[in-house]
This record gives structure tokens, C-alpha cells and sequence, in this order.
């Protein structure tokens, strides 16, 4: 067991306001691990939104309360690729101007790791112990897959949960249309690459959608719900902390 | 090439809608893709890598000692017999090219493919002082004949079906018609084969310059840059002022890079190495060579130590191939010379921020592009740089953004720097909502920015309890 | 001349750096560049480089001429393969044969000197247009010449089996002509003239630009026939090239 890991979960504003059963399970499949998890309470948004906008000052600011919030963790884990990029890629660039600033930021960006890549990569588990039915394909998230390189990790965490069957997506690699503002800034062309993704979900035959990023899934979600589609989406924190429970204690 | 791209967003419905651009870039895409995939399969991972980084090590190493590489460049193809000029804008261009023309007495001129002179309207400029100018890459004719700017940096007239192709053919040449499109490819050759003759200019673009040997290097498929440089008495190579290699040993690395990327071949079928014009003894090639090195541009990206990296660009259009926003709207939306991910980082600066500003902002910033570039630019964080200038830098702090979304920023800002704020959002946000809201979904939202997700996508309700909340009920307690 | 041309005034390479340097950020004149990240041979070096290529080539001839023979193929070129100058010229005769050329343009390029081509040729009722200037009132009637031609047949200088593309050098006797005008191109490799990679050619020619101080006008990397995708994408083979190209390898 990890009894000695002590993590800050940053549950992003998302979760936090939309799903908050994510940050539940991400709770529960950590302590399931041993982890010590604790909830810096002053968290709200990462600063992405401002930040991937252009506005550098706003997105500063809020930087600068992250930064001084979770000073003192040991790790970070956030439950969306996305985020985690923004703590762990986009802030050290944000500060590109404040050697001292941009300091603080790289020493935060070695201590921060996306739940999937947490759980694999510092945890060293790959089987936590999950069961679950039915048809289950994968979205690769883009920051996830291409700012923080973490592939492997959801796909062998999903490998080995017991009773489901997992489907591909063809073209995995391809984005969902979201990209923050992009998708309402650029609705047309973001409801383009949608209609791809979806395309290719349907191929799969897949009742599960699981990611790593409640945005994305929000935005699939949000198309198969305006479709009535019967596919819904899942985090894959979600689908791990169902569990056949910690009973064997890996 | 006038400059479109403040309309981006309305070219982009226009090509969303259009069904014909749409079936042409599904079909033109995939074929680009698996050539490239397999291409690159051929090398391990990390001989691929290993290739990519000295491509960008090179490049980034030549354009950080660019002025001095120029000086050598110009000093060499002068001491091979060549005549070296150069241009700050479009418009300086066009003023060296009338003046060559003029003073030798051209009438016709063959070309080959040049982005710069789409950059600078050349051929218009050319046909206005009465000499005929014909494009040779069947791409770049085709476009020609339809007088419409390239589609893509390496297939011109991607966007075109044989069909239209067959109807160009048949309105402005003296041919039968043709189906097929191998019998169009003919009627291309047959038609331009006199021109390559008659031709008293040869002008051609440059995809690499040597340094240390005064050489251009142009790579093509048809043997049309061949024949451009080759038989016209003159010849005149136009370049971005950025297109240097130190040395010929160089190529090595650019060569393999290029084909594969470009169109997935080991390498493209005529690489032609062209150093002045004919030497004495030679038995034919142009009496005269000259060489216009072009700025247009281009140290404006120089003079930023981030957007420096744009100019590693060999334009191999790889990054358009794969950018699931291009795929949608193809390269006239872009509204100017370049399109897809690179086009939206080097457009903005080359013709204006002010010009451009939607460019940078139609991406999604998924980061496919950077994969497959064959010189490793980050266009996704160029994309974002970018963005900050556009609202805070140019020209003057928040005059190019909307006031709508510089508020909606404000007010987002002002919600989540506390998290007490952040949670009366939420109360709020719940109300609100749930005004438009039925079974757990918001379907419809009648003010933006929502309104754009609703029209075809459920926004979810909030949550009864935010995590802030379950955590300080019951998690923290457990 | 116009009014508005006389105005112009071309800008000096002086100023056109100036812009460069500025924007660059350096100040005064810089004399060296910063290191290349990719340290290269200096010429000193360079004669021994060369030799020691050419040994180690020459010590693995036949595998080189395999690979060759595999990787042109798969360039589109139609391969065949002569022992001895006999056979040589008798597989030339079987291709012009073949493709049905009754004229026939060539280079004056030592290696089909050296097999007699135009004589051979001749001798067995085939027009040969030897493409040099000398025989021709001018370049444009040479042109026209060898356009008229079915079959170009060439040298190369080098082979690079990497790609299985023919090296050509035009110069004094070559014409840069006969391997693109003409529908179809025969190109006669000798054995003794591949190379393995891009590294070797390159770096070969770069030795005879330190040695000589300069380079020839011109290099043609050729790879296979002409072709284009421009329309839907489809491969054309013989766009504004040759549309057939044959590769003879002779060991002599
Ligand atoms: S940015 Fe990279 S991928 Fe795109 S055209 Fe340039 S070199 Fe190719």
C-alpha cells in the first residue's frame, strides 16, 4: 500500500460544479490505494479559460493563487488532462517574463500528474480492483495524449477491468471539437469535428464512453444526450471506483 | 494575393456547407495521411525522431545566424554567375521582376511552383505588363485557369473534381474534352509542353538555399521545375528569406523530411540542385540566373524569439493534412497564402494582426499538427502566443478582442478567484439554469457564448452539491 | 520605361541585412556564426573522406547493386541488369526496341561512350540525335531536337540506392534535356557509380565544391518517372516528364 503518498486532489471547476461524483471517485480509488488525499478548499478553476484566450492577466492572477495553494503538497492530482496541462505545461510559459514566478511554476509542474498517470506512475498499480459490464471505448484526450504524453496509463488501467469489453475508437487520435472556447467561438467547426467523433463512437458499438476529461466527455455527452443516443460517458476515475472494493488490498 | 482573412468565419461555414470542398478534402486527406504513415513507418520511432531533431536543430541554428548565412548565399551564387536582389515587401518584388522582364524582353514565362509569388500577386503583376505567364504544376494551372489562389500548400487544386477540371479545360483551351483524369493530365502536358519550349523566363520558388555552395534546391514530381530551369534562357528562383541550409550535407536530413511529410515518398521524383546559370562549357541552362531573396514578412516572426520557430517551416503541408480543423474547412477559409496550423501562426504576423485575428483562435489547440511537423514547430503554443498579442499586446491592450468577451472574461475572473464567489456561481448558475433546463440538460440557451454549444449539444444542469461541498460534508470526514 | 520603375530603387544587401541583424537583435557587423550544431568535415579531411567512401562502396559492390536494383523498382523504374559491355549494349537495343523509338537522343556521357552507343545504335537502324550543341545551330533547335525524340538515354554520375534514384550532372557533352523531354528515359547506371545513402552523395559532392571552389550549375536527382496527383489525388504517371524510365546497371 501507498501509505506514506500523500496527494492534494485539484478536482477543477468542472468536476467541482458539474460532476462532482468524479472527485468522489478519484477520492475513493486513491484511498482505495492507501493514498492520502486531502482538498486544498480554496481551489476553484485552473485559469485555463482566460489563458487560452489570451487573457494573460486574468489568467496570472488566478495562476498566482494556485501556485501559493498548493505549495506545500507533495503531489497533485487532477482528475482532466487538460487542467493538469494548464498546472503543469501552460503555467512555467505564463510566467515566461517572472523568472521567479516561472520558477515556482516549474517546481510546481514536477509534483502535478493527471489521475490516470498518478495512479500507474507514482502508485505503480495498474489493477485497482474494478468491475464493470458492457461495451467500453476510450477517448484520448488532446492535452492529455499530446502535452502530457499519457496513453499508455488509461488504456492498462481500463485493460484490467474485469467484465467489460473494450472497443477501440478508429481514428483515436483525432480531437472531439471542444478546445475550450473553440467550441463556442468556432460552433460550426466544432460541431464539424463533433459529428466525426460521434460517427466513429457509433462504430464502436460502445455503450461507455471513458476519457480523462470531463470537458471533452461533456462535449460528447452533450451531443449524445441531443441525440438520445443510449451511449453515455464516463470519467474513467468513475468507472475504476466501481469496484469489486478494496477487499484483496493490492 | 489579396488578403481575405478577416472573413474566416464566414469562409468557414461557406466551406462546411459546400459539399464539393467537403467531398474532396475527406477524399484528398486520407490519401495524404496513409502516405505519410506508411512513408514514416519505414524508419524506427526513433530514427524518425532522431531526423526531425536535427531538421530543427539545423534550421533553428541557421535562422539564429541568418544574417550571416545571407551574406554567404548571396556571395556565393554570385561568385557561380548569379545575380542576387533583394525585397523587403510584396510590392518590391514585383518591382524586380517588371524591371527584369521589361529589360530583357520577355513575352512568356513558364512557372514553377512559387508560394512567394502568391504572396506577392505575381503573375497579375506580370500579365499586366503584357507578359504571359504560365503556371506548369498541374495544380497550380488548374487554379490558374480558374483564377482562384492554392488550396493547400502542395495540392494546389485539391478542392477541384475532374469534373471541374474537365470544364476549365474545355473553356479555356483549344482541346476536346476529357474524362479521364489521367487523359486531363495529358492534355496538361501537351498543351504546356510548347510553352516550356517558347518560354523566354523560367521563374521558380526555392525549397531550400545552400549556404555555403550558392545553390537552390527545388524539389517537384512533374518535371516541371526541371524544365522551368532548364531551357528558358533566363531564370529566375524567388525565396523567403528563410529557406537557407549551411550546407549541401544538409540535405540529407531536409530531403528525407520533406518527402515523407509532404506526400509520403522516400522522395519526390525530380530534386534538382541549381547553382547560377549555365557555366560556358554546359550545353544548355539559362544564360542568366537571378535570385530574389524575400523578407514580406518574415522578420517580423524574426524578431520574435517565439514566433522565430514558424521559420523552420519547410511547407510541407503535413500539419494541414492532419489538422481536424483544416479537414472541415479547407485552405481558402484561411483567407491568404497559407492555411491550416501554420498558415493561422505565420498569417497574422505577415499580413497583420489586426488583419487576422480570427486565425489564430480556429484551432482547437488538440496539437495533432506538431506530431506530424517534420521539424518539430510547436504551432500550438505559437496559436496561444499568438492569442495573447491579438488581446493584450497589439496595438493597443484589448482593442482587438470584443467587448463582450473581454467582460465575460472579467466576470469569469471575478468569480473564481474566490472560492466563496465561486460558490455563490454555482447557486446562482443553478438557478439560472435550471430556467432552461429539462430532464438534467440545458437544450436550448438563448444568450451567448451558450447559445453557440446549445445549438447542437445538451449543456448539462449543475450538480445539487458542488464537491466543495460533498468534500466538507462527508469526504473529508471519512 | 515607366515613370514609376525609374523610382525604384532596388534596396542593397547591406540594408536588406541591416533588417535582418535588427531584427535578430544582434548589433554590428557579425563576421562568424554562432557554432553549427552539426559540426561537418573541414576540407582538409575531406580528401581522405572520399577515399575511404569509395573503398568501403567498392567493397560492397554486389550488395549495393541488390539494393539498388530492389529500391529503383520500387521507384517505378524498370530495372534490368548487363554483365560485360556486350550484353550492355544488347539490353539498350532490346529497350529501344521495346518502347519503339526510331530516333533516339543521348548525352555525350562517358559511360555510353565507352560502350560506342551512337555507333551501335547506328549500326542497327536507329536515329541518333547526340544532344550537344555542337552538332545543333542553336540551343533551341537542339531543344526541338531532341523533343521530337521517343528515348533519351543518359549516364548517370552517381546512383543513390537509398531511394534507387539516378544522380545526373549536365555539363560539357550532357545536356540537361535528354532525360526529360522525351517520353521515355533510359538511364545506364555503372556498378562502380552507387552510393548507399544521401550522407555519401552529399557529402561527396560537397568535397568536390571544397576542392574546386565551386559546384556545377546543376544536379538532378531523378527517382522514377514523372508524375502528378494534382487532380483528386490520383497518381498520373508522365506528367510533364518521361513517362517510362528504364534503368540499366552494367557491371563491367
Ligand atoms: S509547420 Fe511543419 S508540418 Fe506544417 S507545413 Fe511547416 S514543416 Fe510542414
Amino acid at each position: 500500500m501507498n501509505e506514506d503518498i500523500k496527494a492534494s486532489l485539484f478536482v477543477t471547476c468542472l468536476v467541482d460544479q458539474f460532476y462532482p461524483q468524479v472527485g468522489e471517485s478519484v477520492v475513493s480509488v486513491l484511498r482505495r490505494q492507501g493514498v492520502r488525499v486531502d482538498f486544498p478548499i480554496d481551489q476553484t478553476c485552473c485559469g485555463q479559460p482566460a489563458f487560452n484566450s489570451g487573457y494573460h492577466t486574468e489568467a496570472k492572477k488566478i495562476a498566482r493563487q494556485v501556485l501559493k495553494l498548493l505549495a506545500n503538497s507533495e503531489y497533485v492530482v487532477v482528475p482532466s488532462g487538460s487542467c493538469a496541462t494548464m498546472l503543469r505545461v501552460f503555467y512555467p510559459e505564463l510566467f515566461e517574463d517572472e523568472p521567479e514566478m516561472a520558477e515556482a511554476a516549474r517546481e510546481l509542474s514536477r509534483r502535478v500528474y493527471e489521475f490516470s498517470e498518478f495512479v500507474v506512475k507514482v502508485l505503480g498499480v495498474t489493477n485497482v480492483g474494478a468491475e464493470a459490464s458492457g461495451r467500453v471505448t476510450y477517448h484520448a484526450a488532446c492535452h492529455l495524449l499530446r502535452e502530457l504524453g499519457v496513453n499508455r496509463e488509461p488504456l492498462e488501467l481500463l485493460e484490467n477491468v474485469d467484465g467489460i469489453e473494450f472497443a477501440p475508437l478508429r481514428g483515436n487520435v483525432a480531437c472531439c471539437g471542444f478546445g475550450g472556447t473553440f467550441a463556442v467561438k468556432m460552433a460550426s467547426i466544432s460541431e464539424a469535428m463533433l459529428e466525426e467523433k460521434l460517427s466513429e463512437i457509433e462504430d464502436t458499438g460502445a455503450d461507455t464512453v471513458v476519457a480523462c476529461d470531463m470537458s471533452c466527455l461533456m462535449h460528447i455527452g452533450g451531443a449524445l444526450s441531443r441525440r438520445r443516443a443510449s451511449a453515455r460517458t464516463m470519467h474513467l476515475a468513475e468507472l475504476l471506483a466501481n469496484g469489486k472494493a478494496a477487499a484483496d488490498g493490492r | 494575393m489579396d488578403v481575405k482573412t478577416a472573413q474566416f468565419k464566414r469562409n468557414a461555414e461557406a466551406a462546411l456547407a459546400d459539399e464539393q470542398i467537403q467531398q474532396s478534402l475527406t477524399r484528398a486527406i486520407h490519401h495524404f495521411d496513409e502516405a505519410r504513415d506508411i512513408a514514416i513507418r519505414e524508419f524506427t520511432p526513433e530514427r524518425w525522431e532522431e531526423l526531425r531533431e536535427r531538421g530543427r536543430t539545423i534550421k533553428d541554428h541557421t535562422v539564429a545566424n541568418l544574417d550571416y548565412y545571407l551574406e554567404l548565399l548571396s556571395k556565393r551564387v554570385a561568385e557561380a554567375g548569379g545575380v542576387v536582389h533583394f525585397a523587403r515587401d510584396a510590392e518590391e518584388v514585383r518591382q524586380i521582376m517588371l524591371r527584369l522582364a521589361r529589360s530583357r524582353g520577355i513575352k512568356s514565362a513558364v512557372k514553377s511552383k512559387s508560394m512567394i509569388s502568391e504572396e506577392v500577386g505575381l503573375n497579375h503583376a506580370l500579365e499586366e505588363a503584357g507578359v504571359e505567364v504560365t503556371e506548369t504544376d498541374l495544380g497550380e494551372y488548374i487554379i490558374q485557369l480558374a483564377d482562384e489562389t492554392p488550396f493547400h500548400i502542395i495540392a494546389p487544386a485539391m478542392h477541384k473534381s475532374k469534373e471541374q477540371v474537365s470544364d476549365l479545360f474545355v473553356e479555356h483551351l483549344d482541346e476536346p474534352r476529357e474524362e479521364g483524369i489521367t487523359e486531363l493530365a495529358g492534355v496538361a502536358r501537351r498543351v504546356l509542353r510548347p510553352k516550356f519550349l517558347a518560354a523566354d523566363m523560367g521563374i521558380s520558388g526555392a525549397n531550400f538555399a545552400v549556404a555555403e555552395t550558392g545553390t537552390i534546391v527545388l524539389v517537384t514530381n512533374e518535371g516541371n521545375g526541371s524544365l522551368c530551369t532548364s531551357v528558358p534562357r533566363i531564370h529566375v528562383a524567388l525565396m523567403g528569406m528563410e529557406k537557407i541550409v549551411p550546407d549541401i550535407e544538409d540535405m540529407a536530413v531536409f530531403l528525407r523530411l520533406l518527402a515523407r511529410a509532404a506526400t509520403g515518398q522516400r522522395l519526390s521524383t525530380y530534386t534538382t540542385f541549381i547553382t547560377g546559370p549555365r557555366r560556358a562549357e554546359d550545353e544548355d541552362g539559362p544564360e542568366e540566373f537571378h535570385l530574389v531573396i524575400v523578407d514580406n514578412g518574415r522578420s517580423r516572426l524574426l524578431r520574435d524569439a517565439a514566433l522565430r520557430e514558424a521559420l523552420r517551416c519547410i511547407r510541407c503541408g503535413a500539419c494541414l493534412n492532419i489538422c481536424p480543423v483544416y479537414r472541415k474547412v479547407g485552405g481558402h477559409a484561411y483567407g491568404w497564402v497559407y492555411s491550416g496550423p501554420i498558415g493561422a501562426v505565420v498569417t497574422p504576423v505577415m499580413v497583420g494582426l489586426e488583419e487576422a485575428k480570427d486565425l489564430p483562435f480556429a484551432s482547437s489547440l488538440c496539437g495533432a499538427c506538431r506530431d506530424v511537423c517534420p521539424v518539430k514547430i510547436d504551432i500550438p503554443h505559437l496559436l496561444l502566443k499568438l492569442r495573447h498579442m491579438i488581446v493584450e499586446e497589439k496595438p493597443s491592450k484589448h482593442k482587438n478582442s470584443p467587448l463582450a468577451e473581454r467582460l465575460l472574461i472579467h466576470g469569469y475572473y471575478l468569480t473564481v478567484r474566490d472560492r466563496r464567489t465561486f460558490a455563490l456561481a454555482h447557486r446562482a448558475g443553478s438557478i439560472a439554469l435550471r430556467a432552461f433546463a429539462c430532464g438534467g440538460r440545458v437544450r436550448s440557451f438563448p444568450i451567448p457564448p451558450l447559445s453557440g454549444w446549445t445549438r447542437k449539444r445538451d449543456f448539462p444542469a449543475l450538480a445539487p452539491k458542488t464537491f466543495h461541498q460533498i468534500w466538507q460534508e462527508r469526504l473529508s470526514k471519512e | 520605361m515607366m515613370a514609376g520603375e525609374e523610382a525604384f530603387k532596388e534596396i542593397s544587401q547591406q540594408e536588406f541585412l541591416a533588417g535582418v541583424r535588427e531584427a535578430l537583435g544582434v548589433t554590428g557587423d557579425r563576421l562568424t556564426p554562432s557554432p553549427h550544431s552539426e559540426p561537418k568535415r573541414e576540407s582538409a579531411t575531406h580528401g581522405e573522406y572520399v577515399r575511404e567512401t569509395q573503398a568501403r562502396l567498392a567493397s560492397r559492390r554486389m550488395e549495393l547493386v541488390e539494393q539498388m536494383d530492389k529500391m529503383a523498382t520500387t521507384a517505378n523504374w524498370r530495372v534490368r541488369r548487363a554483365i560485360g559491355e556486350e550484353e550492355a549494349i544488347a539490353q539498350i537495343a532490346a529497350i529501344v526496341e521495346e518502347v519503339g523509338a526510331e530516333e533516339v537522343a543521348l548525352t555525350d556521357h562517358s559511360v555510353l561512350r565507352r560502350l560506342s552507343l551512337a555507333g551501335e545504335l547506328q549500326e542497327r537502324g536507329v536515329e541518333v540525335v547526340v544532344a550537344t550543341t555542337a552538332e545543333f545551330d542553336s540551343r533551341a533547335a537542339m531543344h526541338e531536337q531532341v523533343n521530337h525524340c521517343k528515348l533519351g538515354i543518359t549516364g548517370v554520375d552517381y546512383a543513390l540506392a537509398e531511394t534507387g534514384s539516378c544522380v545526373l550532372l549536365p555539363r560539357r557533352g550532357v545536356s540537361r534535356v535528354v532525360s526529360l523531354l522525351p517520353e521515355y528515359h533510359l538511364a545506364v547506371v555503372d556498378a562502380s557509380q552507387i552510393v548507399e545513402n544521401f550522407e555519401e552523395l552529399m557529402a561527396l559532392r560537397r568535397s568536390s565544391f571544397l576542392d574546386d571552389g565551386k559546384l556545377s550549375s546543376y544536379m538532378s536527382i531523378v527517382t522514377g518517372p514523372s508524375r502528378t496527383g494534382d487532380i483528386e489525388q490520383t497518381i498520373v504517371i508522365g506528367a510533364h516528364g518521361p513517362r517510362q524510365v528504364h534503368m540499366l546497371i552494367v557491371d563491367i
